[in-house]
């Protein structure tokens, strides 16, 4: 047990939970933008998956991880691209679309790296590093926790809350609420619901996009077949955890990225718990928080409803 | 009360043509998508035509593969009609095989009259109690069916994984993370009809459409199902209970996925494995989908996408194209179907529809 206790206060663990983390805040961030819109993005899990093969694909042509980080995020907009154009401009089932976009976006990217790289092994690419705060980084404990990561930590936090700032205190932010509260009163106000939700959704395609280039380029630095391993289910959770604060995204990805690197930590330990038993342990604690949750948030009205102008 | 339970957009239209339209136009779709990437056509396209429907071995595959995917899709189906969206089928699949397996082997009978209906109702009654926990979380906590049966999708995966990589496992198994064996005495028996040997699951999975197809059009708790789907305060007012029939809608979903488990192993592959389940429960939901969730329907369309998984894993295993591209082309057939019925098509062609037919009458007011 006290073994149990020295890892969980360990800066390693501490750094390695923060690290895991990334992927969440970014794609939950963006979910709830989304959302908010009165978009449901269910397609979250294939978007961070096709940018994890975007930007390795990206990476490993030009040798750069910043145009592998930007190959993820365009990869995710393509993704969210299609969603836009089944459920904005043809107002389609959200949820279905969304479901199809994560079955094709895994058929897709296992098809083509297959082709590109053949099955054997893959060489890592050009990829990130933890970054060094001057300064901060040398602060006991929690310098190499919170200051020794890489850059998309730093890009997460930072979009986290400056999307709660615009989100909460913007025209736009109005506008993407007013999208998904009551799409009929802001068209009378002259602002076009769709144009207001395809914003949105493209924002939160480039942010899962580059949620998963984080794991492809900064955890694994290679790509492998359905990596993102139903991370974007979790983040889709997290997002009703959040109440819809994109702000809210940092902390609860702290808690599921916690989860996520006792699980890592575990099988390195020498306890009895196989490792399939430490990889259900987040989806079973997500399930779990969102139990409790589930009633103490009100969806945005609009959510999931297609909006058309009569 | 009724707000989070509309999906939205209409999903569910009686326009047979236009779902077979989208099938043909998808399959195109993605044959045009192979060739862009360098796929030899010359040899792939024979080959699934060849692997579906090619040969008396090739209409075995398809019946086959079509077994599971119109059990689960009948699931799916009465979801639908109840306003419940169960992506969980694969979970249940997987609980259920692990359950049936685990009675299989503790059984201490070897008379199978005794052993099969209680390794069938193992497998029935896991797949039940996934598929229910979703619709209680539902009913009870307001949790999203769409997100509970994901996550519930992942632990029941992992749970079986766990399973056949630990105790279960056949350490003579070549290597293989899977389970030994069910005995021969509890495999499903085959039936031979001319020249075709037909998996006794086929008729199992008819047999549960044309039950399904009974309680949803023809019974008084279809029709319960039906009204709550289409609106639920209206389902609340006349006296249903509204948790009561989630519960049920989604335990009964989840007992055919389970069907579908007891199913495949008992009647094909015979053992568990962690490589069980080739996304059966994702594409019952694109059978569920195209067969209008309609009994009927489902069994077309389940039949119309085992063809085209057995064509595709043939296409794969001669011609070297990855079966993962019959996973995009499944997502493609999906999306072009949600165009096909979103508000956006339909309410152009009603007007359009208005407009042909008001220029058709006649201008007799003159």
């Amino acid at each position: 047990m006290s073994v149990l206790i020295d890892l969980l206060v360990s800066t390693a663990f501490l750094a390695s939970a923060v690290r895991l983390a990334v992927p969440l805040i970014l794609a939950g961030a963006g979910e709830v933008i989304s959302e908010r819109a009165g978009v449901l993005n269910i397609g979250l899990e294939g978007m961070m998956l096709m940018g994890a093969f975007t930007g390795v694909v990206g990476a490993d042509l030009t040798g750069n991880p910043w145009i592998g980080a930007l190959a993820a995020a365009l990869g995710g907009i393509a993704v969210a691209a299609i969603h836009g154009y089944v459920v904005i401009t043809w107002a389609g089932n959200q949820i279905v679309s969304g479901l199809a976009l994560n079955l094709g976006s895994l058929g897709l990217t296992t098809y083509l790296s297959r082709q590109i790289w053949d099955t054997g092994q893959q060489q890592s690419v050009a990829h990130f590093t933890p970054v060094h705060i001057p300064g901060l980084s040398n602060i006991p404990f929690l310098g190499p926790v919170l200051f020794q990561q890489s850059p998309f930590f730093y890009f997460a936090v930072a979009v986290a809350i400056g999307l709660g700032v615009v989100l909460f205190r913007s025209r736009q932010g109005l506008a993407w609420r007013g999208s998904g509260e009551d799409p009929a009163a802001l068209d009378s106000v002259g602002v076009s619901v769709a144009a207001t939700r395809w914003k949105a959704l493209l924002v939160c395609g480039a942010l899962a996009g580059i949620g998963g280039g984080a794991i492809s380029l900064a955890q694994l630095y290679t790509f492998i077949e359905n990596m993102t391993g139903g991370r974007g289910y979790i983040a889709l959770a997290l997002v009703i955890v959040t109440r819809w604060n994109p702000m809210w995204a940092i902390g609860v990805a702290l808690f599921f990225g916690a989860t996520d690197a006792v699980a890592v930590r575990v099988q390195a330990l020498d306890v009895a718990i196989p490792y399939q038993i430490s990889l259900m342990l987040p989806f079973v604690l997500t399930l779990i928080v969102y139990g409790f949750a589930a009633r103490r948030g009100r969806p945005p009205a609009a959510l999931g409803r297609p909006w058309m102008k009569s | 009360m009724s707000r989070g339970r509309a999906t939205g957009a209409m999903l569910l239209s009686n326009q047979g043509v236009v779902s077979v339209a989208v099938v043909a136009l998808g399959v195109l779709l993605s044959v045009g998508l192979l060739a862009v990437t360098g796929a030899d056509l010359g040899r792939a396209l024979p080959q699934l035509a060849a692997g579906a429907v090619g040969s008396s071995a090739a209409l075995e595959e398809t019946l086959r593969q079509s077994i599971p995917i119109m059990l689960i899709g009948l699931g799916v189906a009465i979801g639908l009609r109840a306003g419940l969206f169960n992506i969980g089928g694969e979970g249940q699949l997987y609980v259920a095989a692990l359950a049936a397996v685990v009675v299989a082997q503790a059984l201490p009978l070897t008379v199978p009259l005794l052993a099969v209906p209680l390794i069938v109702m193992a497998g029935a009654a896991a797949g039940a109690l996934w598929g229910g926990a979703a619709g209680w979380m539902r009913a009870r906590l307001g949790m999203n069916e769409v997100i509970t049966t994901i996550l519930l999708n992942e632990i029941g995966f992992l749970l079986a994984s766990y399973a056949v990589h630990g105790w279960l496992r056949d350490q003579a198994g070549g290597g293989y993370p899977w389970s030994h064996k069910i005995a021969v005495a509890f495999r499903l028996p085959v039936v031979r009809v001319g020249p075709l040997t037909i998996p006794l699951g086929v008729a199992i999975a008819l047999a549960a459409a044309l039950l399904i197809g009974i309680l949803l059009e023809r019974s008084h708790l279809g029709f319960r199902l039906r009204t709550l789907g289409d609106n639920p305060d209206a389902a609340a007012y006349s006296g249903s209970s509204v948790a009561g029939l989630t519960v049920l809608a989604m335990g009964l979903a989840g007992l055919l996925a389970g069907l579908a488990g007891v199913v495949e192993l008992a009647g094909n592959q015979e053992r568990l494995s962690d490589f069980f389940s080739p996304g059966y429960g994702f594409t019952a939901i694109a059978v569920a989908l195209v067969g209008n969730a309609r009994a009927g329907g489902v069994v077309i369309a389940a039949l119309l996408f085992g063809a085209l998984r057995a064509g595709a894993s043939s296409m794969e295993r001669i011609a070297q194209v990855p079966a993962a591209t019959s996973l995009v082309a499944q997502a493609i057939i999906i999306l072009l179907l949600v165009v096909a019925r979103s508000d956006r098509l339909s309410g152009w062609i009603r007007r359009r529809r208005a407009l042909a037919e008001a220029l058709d009458t006649p201008e007799e007011a003159e």
